[in-house]
């Protein structure tokens, strides 16, 4: 009985956890993305101000925000979490990649 | 006759633990496992709640150390103010630009991002180190108790 109800609890705690950490990384990585895209406006209207061309501006702010985009994903987040497990810990098998 | 009888009140004492033996082991095989469950279940909200705070931190302190409008309008101004020494010094608006995109080539954000990430990693595996040894330390003494 003990057992049983211990692998419900296993059950509806990894349902339930894994639900909420998903949503926490989804809503995390939508406030990055807006930071990104506020730190990138800051950075191209500074770049104008210190009479850096339009286009040249517009690179440049591109050049430095895309990193952050790429990393800003699901996928981006699985590879940030393999580079940190140096150990190979972590099986990444299940996640396809 | 005697000393068959004591002989054999003897040994059944003897025989008694021999037959009750598997079971209890059984009993407490079946026990340790109920036992490991209880504790897989009572930690992994713990686990659960660690990965809650750990992981928004780590994205909003990657993004944040480099991302933040006050870092960005630093990292800004000081590729403006290369530019802009340029012109006053005279060269050509076309060698300046020209210039200006190889010293942002150089500085390499993608680079920047990941030297980010190496601080975090260090902070997360010194942190997960210690907590091995501390797990390891607990299964010593885990251990020391099973052997006594």
């Amino acid at each position: 009985m003990g057992t049983a109800r211990s692998i419900a609890s296993i059950t509806g705690t990894a349902i339930g956890g894994g639900s909420k950490l998903l949503f926490k990384v989804w809503w995390s990585l939508r406030k990055g993305r807006a930071e990104v895209k506020k730190g990138a406006k800051t950075f191209y209207k500074t770049l104008r101000e210190n009479g850096v061309p339009e286009e040249e501006a517009k690179q440049i702010a591109v050049s430095y925000a895309q990193p952050a985009w790429d990393v800003l994903s699901i996928r981006g987040i699985f590879r940030l979490v393999r580079e940190l497990d140096e150990d190979n810990e972590i099986p990444m098998m299940p996640f396809g990649i | 006759m005697n000393n068959k009888l004591s002989d054999e009140y003897s040994e059944e004492p003897e025989k008694k633990p021999k037959s009750k033996s598997k079971p209890t082991d059984a009993r407490y095989r079946e026990k340790s496992d109920a036992e490991e469950l209880k504790e897989v279940a009572e930690a992994l909200p713990e686990l659960f709640g660690a990965l809650n705070d750990a992981i928004p931190k780590l994205i909003s302190g990657l993004i944040g150390s480099v991302y933040s409008p006050e870092a960005a309008g630093n990292m800004a101004a000081g590729i403006g103010k290369f530019y802009s020494g340029l012109i006053a010094e005279g060269i050509p608006e076309d060698v300046a630009l020209d210039m200006t995109k190889k010293f942002v080539g150089a500085l390499d954000f993608s680079k920047l991002m990941s030297m980010v990430g190496d601080e975090t990693s260090v902070e997360f595996s010194t942190k997960r180190k210690k907590r091995k040894h501390r797990d390891s330390d607990n299964y010593d003494e885990d251990d020391d108790e099973e052997f006594e």
